[in-house]
This record gives structure tokens, sequence and C-alpha cells, in this order.
């Protein structure tokens, strides 16, 4: 069932009449919305179960974007940055947060936005929308009426192509059967797309630096992070482990961080985790022993199973459950990574290279693929730049003055 | 002694020790015979690199999943001595199970079945009512479990009837006919648990039907999910079959295409028993750690009967509860359990809105 949850004042698509010109970027109004959806947020006692929320409303705080602003003119400084006027953001219907850092990105520089958001059933972004709707209706952002619609609605099609001829860039956040067939839908011959694919990411650990580490703790919680949040099913969740340097500390290292993962884990509870991604865990895993012999190790905690690899090529092709399945490979030298990268690759968690290391790395490899590295720890978090594009320039014109 | 020997012990006759002794060294030569015979079986077994043979307690034999029937071909038997091939019924967008029988296994599921069936029904074949439709039959070369079930249970009966036609729609005329020739004696009635509820007992609360069953034995299956969901309990179903028809004599059972033969028949006192061909284990749904008698859990099934496929011990995707071993109220040894339903299937999570939460492969 279709619904319009903004504006207020209209019942039916017909009536849906938004303003394609666009404001300034980081206008002063635009701002001050986003750091009142952050305050409202941050009073409310029904957020503080949901880290993910939290992290939200903290990027939206006034300071924060006051430092995007900055980046913003530090980018545009010699060029002319417009927005692009209507952007139409099809959000996915399980990562919660992702529509408002779509949406309000886009406000951000200036445009009027059109947001999809999944008819399912979901808590999490019941009360997201609730609490940004208490501050959109207040009467200092009536302008704003024109200049933003939230629709909930299915797979229907009749819809997203009524509002596609709207727009004036799309944004389809989903896996790759969304964007293949929303890319069918016709957009305006003026209009940009921009998508966000099913991608798959995995960390990079050096042993000699995992072995002589001291603060074990941390970099457990960090690692728990990056790979358990959202079941590991998120196209940042690392879910792979790539060893690299010489054997013998690879083998002493795997035994140590498994183990140990596994103890701390049992520290932990797990009251979200369901039975059925445990039982598609074990169908996956027994899957893959029967179609590539690959052995599977059991660990103390039920969350951790891991499949041993002899090469990262297939890695991402097989069916991953979520719940704890890890894929392991070890290899001797960073360098021998990339000849499988493609450009499904998104993000290396990494642990014991330096930025440096790094970034020779990449300028003497070129992966294929591969749009960010980050440390453990910070693989979800959200950035403006996302699959290679930064998100500020992708939803704005630049007017060349010679 | 032999497997053929033990099949004559009558179902619900042995104490848990003479059983568990008994089942175990089955269980370790069956695990023996897949691991040389399935190369699928051998290939898990291998990946966890456990020693997976002779055990001394059920807990250690590998729980396959059963979903892996519906992902691969697997069977221990030569191609040339597949008898039969068993599929589940999965809806249209479901994979279906293939189980594949030889000579041997379905020789030892058919006498299973007879045991068992015969401690509720008696040694002679009785007049059978059957609330289905012939229409099941049409391609004889691939059993559905509703085509299998049906013919399984045909073999205690005779006369059969089937009182549905093909779009489902009660035959009256037959059941009057029928009840007519052998309303007065002892009868069989099988049937699918929703079909009875909704083809039957609905049929005859709607058009208000006088039928009388009151010498009737029903036995039926299929699970209680569609019943569930309209708020109709195994007690619920019942009562309302006893007040309409006055049927009194109702044996749910509980049993899957992976496992056909030991199947686990409801008792007087609503408990499902398992018989010395079979056992059952109840396992925590994340840990997968073995429960207590009175805790909810993960059903894994135990059988001595497979021998063409690697299925003598299954996890199923069912939940249900384990209340004891050998002191139910009804007499029969062995343990007794309850089925609650399903295990719920796992909301999608992640990036992509278009995952299902069906496992693909690669093959």
């Amino acid at each position: 069932m279709m619904k319009i949850v903004a504006p207020n004042n209209i019942t039916n698509l017909d009536q849906l009449d938004i303003e394609q010109n666009v404001y300034e970027p980081f206008a002063s109004l635009s701002i001050e919305f986003i750091d009142d959806v952050s305050k409202n947020i941050l009073k409310d006692n029904a957020f503080k179960e949901f880290p993910e929320l939290l992290a939200l409303a903290f990027w939206m705080r006034k300071a924060h974007i006051m430092k995007l602003k900055n980046y913003f003119l530090e980018k545009s400084q010699d060029e002319f940055l417009l927005g692009k006027g209507i952007v139409f953001h099809l959000a996915p219907s399980n990562v919660d947060t992702i529509f408002v850092y779509s949406w309000f990105i886009s406000l951000l520089v200036g445009n009027s936005n059109i947001i999809r958001i999944s008819d399912k059933e979901n808590h999490q972004i019941d009360i997201l929308l609730n609490s940004i709707l208490m501050v959109l209706n207040l009467k200092k952002y009536k302008k704003f009426q024109k200049r933003v619609a939230i629709i909930k609605y299915g797979h229907e099609d009749k819809i997203t192509e009524l509002l596609s001829s709207l727009c004036d860039c799309r944004v389809i956040w989903g896996g790759d059967t969304t964007v293949q067939h929303i890319r069918s839908i016709p957009i305006k011959p003026t209009s940009t797309e921009l998508i966000f694919p099913d991608k798959f990411s995995f960390s990079i650990i050096k042993a000699s630096e995992f072995i002589g580490l001291s603060n074990f703790d941390k970099f457990y919680e960090n690692f728990y992070k990056d790979a358990y949040s959202f079941n590991q099913m998120a196209c940042s969740s690392i879910k792979l482990v790539v060893w690299v340097g010489e054997e013998n500390i690879i083998d002493k290292s795997k035994i140590l961080f498994w183990n140990n993962l596994s103890i701390y884990l049992n520290k932990r509870t797990h009251e979200d985790i369901q039975g059925a991604e445990i039982m598609n865990k074990l169908v996956a895993e027994a899957s893959l022993a029967i179609t590539n012999n690959t052995p599977i190790k059991k660990y103390k905690n039920p969350l951790i199973n891991v499949v041993e690899l002899d090469s990262l090529k297939f890695a991402d092709e097989f069916y991953h459950p979520g719940a704890g399945l890890f894929y392991e490979i070890k290899v001797s030298d960073l360098s021998e990574i990339y000849k499988f990268i493609t450009r499904k690759h998104q993000t290396i968690a990494q642990f014991g290279y330096s930025k440096d290391e790094l970034k020779n790395s990449i300028k003497s490899n070129m992966p294929n693929g591969i749009d960010r590295i980050v440390p453990i720890g910070q693989a979800l978090d959200f950035s403006n730049i996302w699959d290679g594009n930064d998100l500020f320039l992708s939803f704005c014109r630049q007017i060349d003055i010679q | 002694m032999k497997i053929e020997d033990y099949l004559n012990i009558s179902p619900y006759s042995l104490s848990k020790r003479d059983k568990r002794k008994f089942l175990i060294s089955e269980l370790n030569k069956l695990t023996q015979i897949h691991y040389e015979g399935s190369t699928e079986y051998k290939s898990i077994l291998d990946s966890y690199n456990k020693n997976f043979f002779n055990y001394d307690n059920y807990e250690s034999f590998y729980p396959m999943p059963v979903r892996l029937f519906k992902e691969f071909d697997i069977k221990t038997c030569k191609s040339e001595e597949v008898l039969k091939v068993l599929t589940s019924s999965g809806t249209t967008s479901q994979k279906v199970s293939k189980i594949f029988l030889d000579k041997e296994t379905s020789g030892l599921q058919t006498n299973a079945l007879v045991k068992i069936m015969q401690t509720y029904l008696g040694k002679e074949r009785l007049p059978m009512l059957i609330i289905d439709s012939k229409s099941i039959f049409k391609d004889r070369k691939q059993f559905s479990a509703r085509g299998a079930g049906i013919l399984g249970l045909s073999n205690f009966g005779r006369d059969h009837t089937y009182v549905l036609d093909e779009h489902m729609n009660l035959d009256e005329g037959l059941i009057k006919d029928f009840l007519n020739k052998h309303g007065n004696k002892k009868f069989l009635i099988f049937g699918f648990t929703f079909m009875v509820r909704e083809y039957l007992y609905q049929e005859a609360i709607n058009k208000k039907l006088k039928i009388d069953l009151s010498n009737g034995i029903l036995i039926h299956s299929g699970g209680w999910k569609k019943l569930v969901e309209k708020a109709v309990t195994n007690e619920v179903f019942r009562s309302d079959l006893n007040e309409i028809f006055s049927l009194r004599s109702i044996h749910d059972f509980y049993g899957m295409v992976e496992q056909v033969g030991s199947i686990f028949v409801e008792c007087e006192y609503s408990f499902l028993h398992a018989p010395i061909f079979s056992d059952i284990l109840a396992r925590d749904p994340i840990t997968h750690k073995v429960l207590k008698f009175g805790q909810k859990g993960l059903l894994q099934v135990l059988s001595i009967l497979p021998r063409s496929y690697p299925g003598h011990s299954l996890l199923s995707e069912d939940i249900g509860t384990i209340y004891g071993e050998d002191d139910c109220k009804c007499g029969r040894a062995g343990k007794y359990f309850k089925v609650h339903g399903r295990l719920p299937k796992s909301e999608v999570r992640g990036c992509s809105d278009t995952h299902a939460s069906e496992v693909v492969t690669n093959k």
C-alpha cells in the first residue's frame, strides 16, 4: 500500500508538486533543519538502543555539518557548484539510516528531494521518520512542503515511473536485482543516476603486527563492530579475513585471533541472532564443502565458523548467510590480493598498515576495484564518499565559467 | 542382532538402554556406509576434519541440515539401484527435496511403517476413507510427499475411497455410500491435517452435513502452520472432530520425506512417540547444544532406515519439545514430544532488499 508520508497536505501522487529550483548550497535553513532533527533524536530515549541512529544524529549536529560545509567549500573553491534540482532516492529496506544520509547531503547542496521508503514493517525507520516529521511539520520549515516528498511503497513500478519522470538525479541504494530493475525504468534524458549495487568487503590483517598487539580487547571490539553489525549482511561488513605475512606467524595469529574472538563473543549477548540465520550458515558451509571441499573450523562460540579458501577468487560469489561465517585466506604479501580484486569489492578494513603503505600499494597495483580502505572498526561508518563517488559532488552540477 | 530381526520387535517396547545400544551401533555403521558411498556426505565430514565414527552417544552424529537435500542430489546407492525418487511437496518457488530410495531402504521403510501402524490399526486391512483427490497421482514417476503419504498408508486399507474431486470439493454421496457399507465397524480415515479441517470439517459445518465417523480411526499429518494461523490448535482440531463427527480416535503423525517409514505417531495423550527405529533430540536453535526434556528447540531426527542416502541423522527446521522418555501415560516406551511449528524465517538484513533468505549456492 502506497502511503505519502510527506508533504502532509496531499493524499495522492497527482497532487505532488515539487520545486525544481535549487537553494544555495549549505543554506542556513537547511542546516538549521538538520540540526533540529539531530536535537529531536538525541533528546528522545527511544533511540538509545539503536547505535546506528545515534551515530546518524551525531553526524547531523551543527558542528559536524559546519565541517562538511568547509569540506564542500574547499572542493568547490574555483568551481561553481549548484544542486541538480530534484533528487529521487530509493532506499533499501533494511539499512535504516541510508535514506537520511542520502537525502540530507542532497538537501545540503540545495536540492529538492523525493524519497522512496519500503512499505515493509520496520520499527527503526518508523521512529526515525516520526522524529524527522515532527521537525519538518514545524511552521518555520513550511517552505520545505514543496521541497521534500517521502513516499512509502512496495515494488510498484507505476509509482517509480512517475517519480523517476520528475527527477534530475536518481539514486538507487539496493541489491543488484533492484538496481538492474529500476535502471530499466526511464529517467529524463537530462537526468543522471547514481547506483549502489551489492558489494563485498573484507579485512586484511598484517600478522606480524597483530601478534605484537597489546590491547586485544579494543581490537576485538572493533572487529566485532565491522563484522557482526547488520548480521554481517551489509555491503561493508567483513566476510573474509586475509592474513598477510610469514606462514608460521599467520598460523599462530589465526589460532590466537579466532579463539580470543570466541571468548570476546561469549561475553556479549546476541539477542538479535535468529535460529534461521544459524541454519542458513550450516547449509552454506556444508554446500561449500560439497562444491569446493573447503575445510571448516568451528569455535566455542556458535557465531564463528571459519571456512578456509585457497584463493580469494570466488569468495564474493558464494551465497553468504551472515551469522558469523568467515572465509579465510593467507598470503605472504599484500600485493598478492590485487589480481583477484573486481568492481564488486568495496571496503578493506585493515589492521597493521600505515596510510602511506596503503597508498603506495594501491598506486603500484592499480586494482580494478576497492572503494575504500579503513582501519578495522570503521567499515560501517558512513562517509559522503561512497563506492567511489563523493555524494556532495554527485548531487551537484558544475558550472564552468571561463 | 540384525536389522531384520529388530524390525520384528514391537515398535514401542524397548527401554532406553536397549534401544540406544542398537541404534547407536546401526548409526555408526550407517555413517561409515554413507561416508564411503556418497561423495557429498564424505566432503562434508572431511571438511569438519573430525572423526565421525564409532560414537557412543546420539549427540555426536553429524546432524545434516535437511535443506541440503533440496540443494544437491545426495545418494549413497549407485544410480542403477535407485528404485524411486521421493520429492517433498514444495510450493511453486521453493526447491524440493529429492530422496533416492533403493530396494533395501524402500523395503525397510515399508516394514517399519507397517509395524508402527499395526499398533494403532491392528493387523487386518481396514476399509479406508481418504480425504484427498485421486488426481494427485497424475505423475507416477515422481512421488510428491502427499502422494507418497497416501500410498504408504493405503497399504493398511481396502476399498480405498477418495472423497474429494480435483478441485477439493467434497463428494457427500461417496462418504454416505462408504459409511452405509463400512460405518458399523472399525475403519480408517487418512488425510492431511489442513485438508481434513478445511475440506471435510468446514464443508460439513457449512452444508450442515450429518456424518457419523464414530468407528473411524483418523490418521493425519502435514503440519499445523496453516491451521495455527487460523487459531486451530491440535486441541481444537480434535474436539471439533469429536463434536461434529463423533470421531474420537485421532492420531497426528510427524514425519518427513527425508525419513519415510520411521514416523512419529501421536498417542492418546497427544504426544508424538519415537518408535524403536528412530530417535529424536532437541537442540538450542543458536548454540545447537542438546537440550533437556521440557525445553523447546530445533529437532534432530535419527533413523536407522536410510541406507541409500545419508538421512540417518538430520537436523530439521522444526521446533519442538521432548517431554520425556519411557514414561508417557499411554504406556509406550521411547521419547515423546510435540512439534510446535517451523523455525521462523530470518528477516533479511543488510544493504540489499532483494536477497531471499533461502540459500542459493553456486553449483
